[in-house]
Formats: C-alpha cells, sequence, structure tokens
C-alpha cells in the first residue's frame, strides 16, 4: 500500500537500516512501517543486539594462541636484526 | 562500540615508530589486540586448519611494508585488508579455482511470513538487556560459535568480513568477488540465521 514496505521486505532492509546504508526514502518507508508494527520494531532492535553482539565476537572473542605468538616474536626480531 | 583497545591505539603515529624501531612490546600489544577479528576473517576464507599460517605471513608482509605505509586509512583497517589479501592468495593456491560465489539457498519460502508477507506470530525483543550480559552464557557462545560454522561459506565470509567493521561494503565486494547487492543479502540472512538462533536460545534455555 501507498508503496510502503510489508513485514518481510522491514526485515529484509533491516541489516542495511542497523548499518546506515539505507537511502533517505528507503529509511523514511520504513519508519512509517515501524510507527504502526510493534513486530517489526521488536524485530529491528533484536537485530540491533544480534550485529552488537556479533562484532564482539568477531573482535574479542578469540585469544592468540602462545605457539603462534612466540613465532610471531621471532618473526619480528629477526627481521628487525636484518636491517 | 567501541575497541577496548582503541583508547591505546588512539596514537597510532606513535605506535607505527614503536614497530619501525623494532619495539617487542608493542608488537606484542598489536598481534593480540587485531588476533580475533584477523583470526575470522582468515578462517572464513582460507578454513580454520592454516588462518594461523596466514596471520603469521600477514604479519611479515606488515611489517615489511610498513615503511611505506601512508596512513591513508587506520593501521588496524590496512592490517587487516593485508590479512584479507593473504588469506584470497592462500585460498586460490588451495583451492581448485572454485568461485567464492556459490549458488544461493533458496529464500521465498519464510515460515514467519505469510502470503502478504506480515509475521504470522508476534515479535517480541529479547529477555536480555544487553549483548554483553548475554555473552556472559557460556552456552550460548558454544551455540554462536556452531551456528556460524553453520553458515554456508559465502554468508560466514561476508558477516565475518563485515562485523569486523575495517573494510567498506565495496572492499568486501572485491575480496569476495560478489556484487554489492548480493553482499548485502549474504550479511543479511547470516544475521537473521543468528538472531533466530539467539531467540530459539532464549525460548528454549539450550542450542
Ligand atoms: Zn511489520
Amino acid at each position: 500500500m501507498f508503496g510502503l514496505p510489508n513485514c518481510k521486505q522491514v526485515t529484509e532492509m533491516s541489516s542495511q537500516l542497523v548499518d546506515h546504508n539505507l537511502t533517505r526514502s528507503q529509511k523514511f518507508k520504513l519508519k512509517l512501517h515501524l510507527f504502526v508494527c510493534d513486530s517489526c520494531r521488536a524485530y529491528i532492535e533484536k537485530m540491533r543486539f544480534t550485529k552488537t553482539t556479533l562484532h564482539n565476537w568477531v573482535s574479542g572473542n578469540r585469544q592468540i594462541p602462545e605457539s603462534l605468538a612466540i613465532k610471531l616474536e621471532e618473526n619480528f626480531a629477526q627481521e628487525h636484526q636484518k636491517k | 562500540m567501541s575497541d577496548p583497545m582503541d583508547k591505546f591505539f588512539s596514537d597510532q603515529q606513535k605506535i607505527i615508530e614503536q614497530l619501525l624501531a623494532g619495539d617487542n612490546q608493542a608488537f606484542k600489544q598489536v598481534t593480540r589486540a587485531w588476533y580475533s577479528p584477523m583470526y575470522y576473517v582468515a578462517s572464513s576464507i582460507v578454513g580454520e586448519a592454516i588462518a594461523d599460517e596466514v596471520i603469521q605471513e600477514a604479519w611479515t608482509s606488515v611489517m615489511r611494508a610498513l615503511p611505506k605505509f601512508e596512513g591513508r586509512s587506520s593501521l588496524k583497517s590496512w592490517v587487516m585488508r593485508i590479512v584479507a589479501n593473504e588469506a584470497k592468495t592462500r585460498w586460490r593456491k588451495e583451492s581448485r579455482s572454485v568461485s567464492l560465489e556459490q549458488i544461493e539457498e533458496s529464500w521465498s519460502t519464510d515460515p514467519r511470513f505469510d502470503g502478504s508477507g506480515h509475521w504470522v506470530s508476534r515479535q517480541s525483543s529479547f529477555h536480555q538487556d544487553s549483548p554483553e550480559a548475554l555473552m556472559t552464557a557460556e552456552a550460548l557462545q558454544d551455540c554462536i560459535r556452531k551456528h556460524i560454522s553453520m553458515l554456508p561459506s559465502n554468508q560466514r565470509q561476508a558477516l565475518m568480513l563485515k562485523e569486523t567493521e575495517s573494510y567498506s561494503l565495496d572492499e568486501i565486494c572485491n575480496i569476495l568477488e560478489v556484487s554489492s547487492s548480493n553482499v548485502r543479502v549474504l550479511i543479511h540472512r547470516a544475521r537473521d540465521k543468528i538472531l533466530q538462533m539467539i531467540e530459539h536460545f532464549e525460548k528454549e534455555g539450550s542450542c
């Protein structure tokens, strides 16, 4: 109706919304939908939450294995001696 | 969303000088702080088994190229670009010219929506108030790990690259050799699956 996205289309646009990649007019239409739709508002909130969770995961979940850390430092020292 | 190490690395020029001077402590700090995103990028492209080797090669390249680093991007973005390139080169050598772009899975029927694209059942928010609180549950961490590994590889690659927040969409397209509309779809589908996994976990208390 009036070119407004339905719920399924809103969910498909949600990643771009949280990444700030929508055009002004896309964002406007999406916001109009959110104004009247609790379910999509909840979904968008969950999408934001998921994005942050994944970002935190990727940036800090994994610790460097000690063996690799040692190898890297050895290489670093060697590279430096060459100069 | 700030990296805990962002403050430490705010004085980028100083770090670069320390690295060029052979400061072992500075090197230790950057390699540790950036290991996680480097690992997820490398492993999503070449697989877990050789991800660490790729990271090692990437740091060698970084140290050799550092004197020529022009500072047009942040040091971290530059390092992240080098690890993605190393991974891609390695991936090309190892695999027999299969494109990174794979056949699309079908997405037309999503049981969450009715025929006119409306939610079948009412959606509610997550119970946890913050992603940080959520991540204290170890079982959930295992579940996320499992679900990330179950994603189709092109979705996993796009998601991992995106969530490092080190690459622009254009860069992700170049690395993965997919169009920008496809990369958006891949990122969204991957996130949507993890979102549904968290929903399920909250409801059932198990993975
Ligand atoms: Zn809706």
